[in-house]
């Protein structure tokens, strides 16, 4: 053994930790353990060597295509569009006070402004936030829990009177091919990489588009008259399902790619609003009502389009298996839950309204970040 | 399961006689057995003694994956506490082994630790945790600073 030892201070000292020796696949393993992608743009600011061995995040690329303006509408723009793909985040303090818990949820790119605020100039990530209102102010990502929420595909260059949403979807794996959907002026406009030219979507006469999304590879759009409709990305072909939301009201909501949820509002003659959610039955066609969303948050109503994460993810805050709107008049609301006993008898409990826990605060609805903080 | 006996060799000639259950968990060890299993003296080319040790001592814990929920606690309790005897340099010694060796529980624990370490860290202590020089220039640096400040995006506005 003591062979062994002396083997042991050599063999420590004479290998130093040679990262770019590491096989790529252990470094892999590595990236996939990290929290979130700028643990790893932090691997990459160490030293020439990490920076060439721990790629760019791909989640933090904003990719965009540049697409044909309309020729069949009037009203034109005078250059090109550029349809965005805008990664979202979830950010929230990761030393909260006991009682109170704040969120910020919005799109992220680079700082391209020039002022980048000289504060001590921290090599590690910060991201600027800038309420109206107020100065802008840095946020250190070592001080926040950081949760990837997805993407949104914006369309710049719009009318912004007219822009309801876009929905994007590649056609092939290496994403050269792809299909673009716009809800513009409540028409759904259809364009694809192929013909490069902006038509209206045959196949849907009914008017007045309210939501687009995607999930799982296919498109999905509500509209106003009460139809929801899956869009198929490579024949364009139109499928109802059913039942139709019997209120004008209603979003689309998905959780990732596991499930796809819509939300109806319903609004009684008297009393509050309640509200009807089913869950989409992929294979046949059909809305399926639920009364448990398990421990799923759906925040819905806002910019950033309906969004859904695992209440896990909001320790200290919202409590799962609830909705919150994030696009109501006032700036107190709270989650809506179901089957909650309002103290009035007659009152329906097979419906989901608004509960008394958790009352939360919207700080902030629109550009640049959804701000909220939740009292627990 | 059998009490066999294997010696595992290092690559500085260091001798470890362990029973076969915990030389199994070395998936290389038992890739071996399986294809000839008279075997009983199996040498590890990649490995030092001293890091093979260790990769044992895991093993020999880990050998009955029990199910119950109070042996996992346990052995979780058990794998941090041996995480923490170890700088990061023979943290990196010990998942390039269990790399090689095949022993995918120690794989995951190690690049867990490891990934642990990186993320609470700014990109100057991940430095000087890792011995790391910084060889940037100073206007690559300013580069990665650059780089490294994020906004949340402003109303949409057309570009310029």
């Amino acid at each position: 053994m003591a062979e062994s030892e002396t083997k042991k201070k050599t063999s420590t000292s004479s290998i130093m930790p040679e990262w770019s020796l590491l096989p790529e696949e252990l470094l892999h393993i590595i990236i996939d353990k990290l929290d979130n992608c700028f643990n790893v743009v932090h691997a990459r600011s160490v030293c020439r060597s990490w920076r060439s061995t721990f790629p760019f995040p791909s989640c933090l690329l904003r990719p965009s295509y540049s697409l044909p303006m309309f020729t069949h509408f009037r009203r034109k723009s005078k250059d090109l569009f550029t349809l965005e793909k805008i990664p979202l985040f979830l950010f929230r303090a990761s030393t909260p006070d006991a009682d109170v818990a704040e969120y910020f949820m919005g799109g992220i790119g680079r700082d391209k402004s020039n002022d980048h605020m000289e504060l001590p100039s921290p090599l590690q990530c910060s991201v600027k936030v800038k309420l109206p209102g107020s100065d802008p102010t840095l946020m250190n990502m070592l001080d926040y829990n950081i949760l990837h929420l997805g993407y949104q595909y914006r369309m710049i260059g719009c009318n912004p009177d007219d822009y309801k949403g876009v929905a994007f979807l590649p056609l092939n794996k290496e994403g050269g091919e792809f299909v673009v959907l716009l809800n513009y002026s409540s028409f759904l406009l259809v364009l694809t990489s192929a013909e490069m030219g902006w038509k209206r979507l045959e196949n849907v006469l009914f008017f007045a588009c309210l939501h687009l999304i995607t999930f799982r590879g296919r498109f999905y759009a509500t509209f106003h008259s009460g139809e929801t409709v899956v869009i198929d990305p490579y024949s364009l072909e139109v499928t109802f399902l059913l039942p139709s939301p019997r209120t004008p009201v209603h979003y689309l909501v998905p959780f990732g790619n596991d499930e796809l949820f819509l939300v109806e509002v319903i609004f009684p003659t008297v009393g509050k609003l309640t509200c009807r959610v089913s869950r989409l039955d992929e294979e046949a066609g059909q809305w399926v009502e639920v009364s448990d969303l398990g421990d799923r948050v759906l925040f819905v109503g806002g910019h950033l389009g309906n969004i859904s994460c695992s209440a896990q993810e909001l320790p200290h805050g919202l409590g799962g298996n609830s909705i919150l709107f994030t696009n109501g008049s006032g700036n107190v609301t709270f989650p809506y839950k179901y089957g909650v006993y309002t103290g009035n008898a007659e009152d329906n409990l097979d419906c989901w309204r608004s509960s008394m826990e958790d009352r939360v605060v919207i700080l902030n609805k629109s550009f640049p970040v959804l701000a909220f903080k939740v009292e627990c | 399961m059998s009490s066999n006996k294997i010696v595992l060799t290092s690559s500085d000639g260091e001798s470890f006689e362990v029973e076969e259950v915990v030389a199994r968990k070395l998936q290389i060890v038992g890739h071996m057995l399986e294809d000839d299993c008279v075997i009983n003296e199996i040498p590890l080319q990649n490995v030092t003694g001293d890091i093979l040790s260790m990769v044992i001592e895991y093993c020999k814990t880990h050998v009955d994956e029990e199910e119950s929920e109070e042996a996992q606690t346990k052995l979780k309790t058990w794998d941090e506490e041996f995480m923490k005897k170890f700088d990061i340099k023979t943290l990196l010694q010990i998942i390039l082994a269990a790399n090689y060796l095949n022993v995918k529980g120690l794989l995951d624990l190690v690049s867990q630790t490891i990934a642990d370490t990186i993320k609470d860290y700014t990109p100057e202590q991940i430095r000087e945790v890792f011995g790391v020089e910084n060889d940037y220039t100073e206007e690559e640096e300013a580069e990665v600073r650059k780089e490294n400040a994020w906004a949340f995006d402003e109303a949409d506005t057309p570009k310029p």
